[in-house]
């Protein structure tokens, strides 16, 4: 598999990966009332070596969680309402997880969803969980 | 986001309608504007974006709610278009066939009605998915599996009544339905087969009762809205062990699928085995990029390089062996001395495969009815995340396999495609899925997917293969292929379409499939 040996070029593409990475994540807080999101849980794909340097410029990205293509099991912990509120779930993955989340909680009203391709691999994206109402 | 009215409603008595739907459900379940974008196909292949475009949604929470949402489509002529989970994502998810068609979205119709341990079978409505079914059966501890198709977040009931298939015994779902209530276009509620009988007590345990065998005419049809449907569950078996196989040559699969045929056909394979494609193996772990960033198909020396990286076959087999060990072990020697006569054949059990995300660890759920959606990682193959299913069916046999297999992968490859797929074993027949992987935000490569698409159905019914399931923007031309003698069957279609649906306000396209109203200007 290629991916040994940085180069100046991918230095260079890094930094405009960062950028972007950066952005989306200032956005998506910005929008999110600050006080709904009390847990921020930041994921990664460990198959990808820059995916974790990137998901560490995400907001408040403290620990990070390696996830590789298969979005089983952090869509199965979503189903409760209760323990999704006031959580954001963010990272640098490839595209199925976000695309599944996205499918997921489409018909969520109280949810916010942002992603954006950074390369042709990985993808930066955020989704928000309101405060519940029962 | 504009609204599209559909074809022959006015303003007005669009307006109308959705007033009386909302007396029906109540406001907050009838959805218009930006509220209608979970009801957009995800992957449309079609250029024009707003060819499947909803006008407004419905959600009812019964069957009599459904019964009187019926009524009134009818009273304004307003086309309906059902889904239950709405998660048919590669053949066109929610999204409607005609636009400006009224999705009835029956997501909130999810009670799990009764689930029978003794008996087994469960009777759900059509908003349970195969986590709602698979969770219940293990809170309540009962012995028994279902049979999930891979993405595990779809409907039982509309899984079943779009043909899909699953990966244990029981992987024929629509066989292993056994009783429907159904919504006819006019609002009459009926049921089929036992459910007929007033206060039986075996309507999920015979399929026929008397009479004709209507349950079939329900699926992937517009003659009625399931409401409630049986389906048979699997005791647990007192042993489980899966298995993979794979083979190193691409001529290999003429002589897998006829050492498989008598295999199958004589149940020494149990389940609903496939044979899966090097690239869609290889996508659930890793990335074209990670190899070639090359456009145009892999050479060799690549095809070999991921071959030996993740210890997989040009083709591979996932199976599974079900019941006490004494009888596991007889049919494992069957199944290995047989296909021990493919050189370089390699034979694998769960704990061969270490490797983080291997697929044989989600084939091994997935073959005991553990729902996931692990099989969406190949999408990350080329990124993207468009595909969609290009499906023909075969005679289980290897020269009729090989004929397929190398017709689509060089019509892919012509095209600028990878070929990806699967060979499911059926009883008597060869599912051959294709995926088809498109950057869904590229019109350039989904006009190349279109058009290959296209070709690809017309070449096969040349060929003698039909398929068995297609997108929305493809049914019309698979339904052309269905000819015979005039194209006898779409008249009967359409004989009984319009007896059952004379206002023609369920599901105008549905399999191709048109109202008399819409027939001769269907969209």
């Amino acid at each position: 598999m290629s991916g040994s040996g940085i180069t100046r070029r991918d230095v260079l593409a890094t930094g405009v990966i960062v950028t972007a990475a950066l952005a989306i994540g200032a956005r998506a807080a910005a929008e999110a009332p600050a006080a709904h999101i009390v847990d921020i849980m930041t994921f990664y794909d460990p198959r990808f070596p820059q995916a974790r340097s990137l998901a560490r410029t995400l907001p408040r990205a403290s620990a990070l969680l390696g996830v590789g293509g298969d979005p089983s099991l952090l869509v199965a912990q979503l189903a409760d309402r209760r323990e999704r509120a006031g959580l954001r779930l963010q990272g640098v993955t490839t595209e199925t997880i976000p695309f599944c989340l996205e499918q997921y909680i489409r018909h969520d009203r109280d949810v916010r969803f942002e992603s954006r391709r950074l390369n042709r691999d990985l993808f930066a994206w955020s989704l928000d969980f309101a405060s519940y109402t029962p | 986001m504009k609204q599209i009215l559909p074809q022959g409603v006015g303003a007005t008595e669009f307006a109308d309608a959705l007033q009386a739907f909302r007396k029906v459900v109540g406001n907050e379940f009838v959805y218009t504007g930006e509220a209608l974008s979970g009801y957009a196909d995800p992957y449309s292949i079609v250029a024009d974006d707003d060819a499947h475009a909803a006008s407004a949604a419905v959600a009812p929470g019964s069957a009599e709610q459904v019964q009187a949402i019926l009524r009134a489509a009818n009273q304004y002529g307003v086309p309906l278009w059902p889904v239950s989970c709405g998660k048919n994502l590669a053949y066109g998810a929610a999204a409607p066939r005609m636009a400006g068609t009224v999705v009835l979205d029956l997501k909130r119709m999810n009670r799990i009605l009764e689930v029978s341990e003794e008996d087994g079978y469960a009777l759900v409505e059509p908003g349970v998915s195969y986590y709602d079914l698979y969770n219940h059966i293990q809170a309540k501890g009962y012995k028994l599996w279902l049979d999930v198709p891979d993405p595990g977040w779809g409907s039982v009931l509309g899984n079943a009544l779009e043909h899909g298939v699953g990966y244990t015994p029981y992987g024929d779902h629509l066989a292993m339905q056994c009783g429907m209530e159904v919504a006819l276009p006019t609002g009459e509620l009926v049921r089929t087969g036992m459910g007929a009988l007033p206060d039986s007590n075996t309507w999920q345990l015979f399929k026929y009762g008397f009479g004709p065998y209507l349950d079939g005419m329900f699926s992937q049809s517009n003659f009625g809205v399931v409401t409630k449907m049986g389906i048979w569950l699997m005791p647990e078996p007192p042993g489980y062990r899966p298995y993979m196989i794979s083979f190193q040559r691409e001529e290999d699969l003429e002589q897998v699928v006829d050492i498989l045929r008598p295999l199958k056909v004589g149940m020494v394979i149990q389940n609903a085995a496939t044979i899966r494609s090097l690239l869609l193996v290889a996508a659930v772990n890793a990335t074209r990029s990670q190899y070639t960033d090359k456009a145009g198909p892999l050479p060799d020396s690549i095809l070999r390089r991921i071959m030996a990286d993740q210890d997989i076959g040009m083709w591979n087999i996932y199976g599974a062996l079900y019941g006490p060990p004494p009888v596991m072990d007889t049919l494992w020697t069957v199944i290995r001395d047989s296909f021990s006569k493919v050189p370089g054949a390699k034979f694998y059990f769960l704990e061969d495969r270490k490797r983080e995300n291997d697929l044989l660890i989600g084939r091994a759920d997935a073959m005991r009815g553990v729902p996931r959606l692990s099989e969406f990682s190949f999408i990350n193959w080329t990124g993207g995340g468009g595909h969609i299913g290009f499906s023909p069916v075969s005679p289980i046999r290897g020269k009729e396999a090989m004929k397929q297999y190398t017709m689509v992968r060089d019509r892919l490859h012509e095209y600028g495609f990878d070929y990806m797929s699967i060979f499911a074993i059926g009883w008597r027949e060869l599912h051959h899925v294709v995926e088809l992987l498109f950057d869904r935000r590229d019109p350039a490569i989904k006009h190349k997917a279109e058009d290959v698409f296209r070709l690809m159905v017309r070449e096969a019914a040349a060929a003698g293969y039909g398929e068995y399931r297609t997108h929305l923007s493809f049914m019309d031309d698979i339904a052309a292929t269905y000819g015979w003698n005039d194209h006898a069957l779409m008249k009967l279609h359409q004989t009984i379409k319009d007896a059952v649906d004379p206002k023609g306000i369920l599901a105008p396209g549905k399999s191709g499939i048109w109202p008399a109203r819409y027939r001769r200007s269907r969209p």
